[in-house]
């Protein structure tokens, strides 16, 4: 009897030992008991589309959930997704800095500068024409996964980081009430990209001047300065009211403040087309006439992303209007907006800059839920 | 035994939507839009055009809408729809192979039988002229590109870009040398353009249709006038005060579009 009991303990054992998988507990057909007693019951993200915004285009396997938003904020502040632990999203998209960084090029992992600077996330989630600089992506959640293994960036390989997530206390629950795993093995780079995705959707600035002006029908008539108004006029070449256009709206018009378009904006000396050292949109299109060309970035808080263009060699807005204004270097390729010597006098400059200010939202960073979740 | 009306107007309804997935009713029309200068293929960036005033020109875009385009029966009356809108893009034809690859639209259970031409519109209609065109489905040509073309200030999409460098100082294009952009828009310059072309379309079968974009014709007016882009006053079309620079491209349309058996 003794002896029965003992084999009837040791194979009680076996088939506990049996069930425990990478240090977790799992019932036979491969599910985790504390994940599946977990509730999976996602309450739909209602977005608010802003006046003049279009609707936007969400893929059907990655609805916006109060769950999966949750989530991806919590992801996208947390530097676990680096190598060392050292750098997360919001390292270079800091919620103050327009989701930028203040930075000419980013840094990431081992103070390791990048080739580029870091892009503005606001109203990212409207953006139909790929993402980066160069397009080289053509959804959010494709994006999300790149950062993480680039070596100047994050660092690190999607296997340890699925790993990792896996292996930490509270995550596989997250990933349970967001998109109902009953697994850690489930628990897959995919559902990382796509929890940052539905987080970064949220991201919506529409509270500026210029909105309220343009999009919300304030009709206040001091709203926008003599000044500023001005500068309007040279920004969407309203030449009923000024005698220069500065073309700028080609690029950065509408609720948007860009067409999302690839352009050389004359800022880079070359000889030929060949001779860009950062070719842009022509080293992922292979075409020659690429070469040279990123994306027109939205103006949205501009005032607050310094320095400017890719390589981020412009420091001011004045600096950014000088360029335009006296010309750009030629090339074959350039826009053709870009050429032209505007030849703005120094107060159509001013009222071109202080216009650039009206793209400015303040109210985007009192917002708690784009706020870091972690305790300071 | 009364029949219901409903009953006896069933065979008809099946009929009547037979007749329109019946290929031995319908068959296709297959438009394939392409750009040229003074007849040979439009190629953008690298390859310079003689302007009708002997200086060069050299195009970076090239592209628009086309709008309401139906097909018009052999009496001139009868109208079928075949496309209501489409956003054609020449810019990326940066090689002669991609200047002769054709931008191709395909249009499905037309009725069969004899037609006189194709009628459109060059440019976006009034009723979808305005911001709430952001709002329409993803995949509209108009929703798809908001951003680009519709210009804010005048409330109004632009219809055509044609965009460029021109040769002001004759020495051939290089630094110095100003771009051009025209932009035309706003509903007074919508045109719509009947392109006489007899062709029928069979039971079955898929018509070809070819539909180019002559740009030199744009430019180059009737009894050798031109538009001088030596003026720099000529070289954008943004003035709401005076649409004279948009209106004269745009006059040009019935001129510049042409249709051919394909």
């Amino acid at each position: 009897m003794k002896r029965k009991r003992m084999i009837g303990a040791l194979l009680l054992l076996g088939w506990l030992s049996a069930c425990r998988e990478g240090g977790q507990n799992v019932i036979p057909d491969g599910r985790d008991p504390d994940l599946v007693q977990l509730p999976y019951a996602p309450s739909p993200y209602d977005l608010e589309i802003p006046p003049g915004f279009p609707q936007m285009v969400i893929p059907a396997d990655n609805p916006l959930t109060l769950q999966g938003v949750a989530l991806g904020r919590r992801l996208f502040y947390d530097p676990i997704l680096s190598a060392d632990s050292t750098i997360s999203c919001s390292s270079c998209h800091q919620l103050e800095q327009a989701f930028n960084d203040r930075l000419p090029l980013a840094v990431g992992i081992g103070n390791q500068v990048g080739p580029r600077s870091s892009m503005s996330l606001l109203n990212i989630g409207f953006n139909e024409n790929g993402f980066f600089w160069d397009g080289r992506v053509r959804t959010l959640e494709e994006q999300a996964l790149h950062p993480v293994t680039n070596p100047v960036e994050m660092g690190d390989i999607w296997e340890h980081v699925e790993e990792k997530l896996r292996r930490h206390p509270t995550y596989p629950a997250y990933f349970r009430e967001a998109f109902g795993i009953d697994a850690r093995a489930q628990l897959t780079r995919s559902l990382v990209s796509k929890a940052l995705a539905q987080f970064e959707r949220t991201l919506v600035s529409a509270n500026s001047r210029y909105d309220q002006k343009f999009y919300q029908g304030n009709d206040d008539p001091f709203l926008l300065s003599d000044l500023e108004i001005d500068g309007y006029n040279i920004f969407f070449d309203d030449l009923t009211n000024t005698s220069k256009g500065g073309h700028c709206a080609h690029c950065h018009g509408g609720p948007l403040l860009t067409n999302n378009d690839y352009f050389n904006n004359a800022i880079q000396a070359v000889n030929s087309l060949d001779d860009f050292q950062d070719k842009g949109l022509g080293a992922i299109t292979g075409r020659r006439t690429d070469n040279g060309k990123f994306r027109a970035p939205s103006l949205r808080n501009i005032a607050l992303g310094a320095p400017y263009m890719h390589n981020g060699r412009f420091q001011t807005l004045e600096e950014v209007v000088d360029h335009y204004s006296s010309g750009g270097h030629w090339a074959e390729n350039v826009n053709v907006q870009s050429i032209n010597h505007l030849s703005l006098n120094d107060y159509e400059k001013k009222a071109l800059t202080a216009f650039l200010h009206t793209f400015t939202d303040t109210t985007f960073y009192t917002r708690e839920e784009f706020r870091s979740p972690f305790p300071e | 035994m009364k029949k219901s009306p409903l009953l006896l107007a069933l065979p008809i309804l099946l009929s009547l939507s037979c007749r329109e997935d019946d290929p031995g009713n319908t068959g296709s029309v297959r438009l394939d839009l392409l750009a040229t200068y003074a007849d040979a293929p439009l190629v953008t960036y690298g390859q310079d055009y003689t302007y009708p005033d002997g200086r060069n020109i050299r195009f970076q875009v090239l592209n628009g809408y086309l709008s309401e385009l139906v097909l018009v029966g052999e009496d001139g009356i009868t109208e079928v729809p075949l496309l209501d809108a489409l956003f054609f893009d020449f810019s990326d034809n940066t090689t002669p192979e991609d200047a002769v690859r054709p931008l191709t639209f395909r249009t499905d259970r037309l009725p069969v039988g004899n037609y006189r031409g194709l009628r459109l519109g060059v440019g976006v209609p009034a009723a979808m002229n305005t911001p709430q065109a952001n709002q329409l489905p993803v995949g509209n040509p108009f929703r798809t590109t908001f951003n680009s073309h519709f210009w804010t200030d005048w409330g109004s999409f632009i219809f055509f870009k044609s965009e460029g460098i021109y040769d002001k100082d004759g020495n051939g294009i290089g630094q110095g040398d100003p771009g051009f952009g025209h932009h035309p828009g706003t509903d007074e310059v919508f045109r719509t353009v009947f392109l006489d072309l007899p062709f029928s379309v069979a039971a079955g079968k898929t018509t070809g249709l070819e539909l180019s974009l002559d740009v030199s014709r744009l430019y180059a007016w009737e009894e050798g006038a031109y538009l001088d882009l030596s003026d720099p006053a000529n070289l954008y079309t943004h003035n709401m005060n005076d649409l004279s620079v948009a209106n004269q491209l745009c006059d040009q349309h019935a001129r510049a579009w042409r249709l051919r058996s394909n």
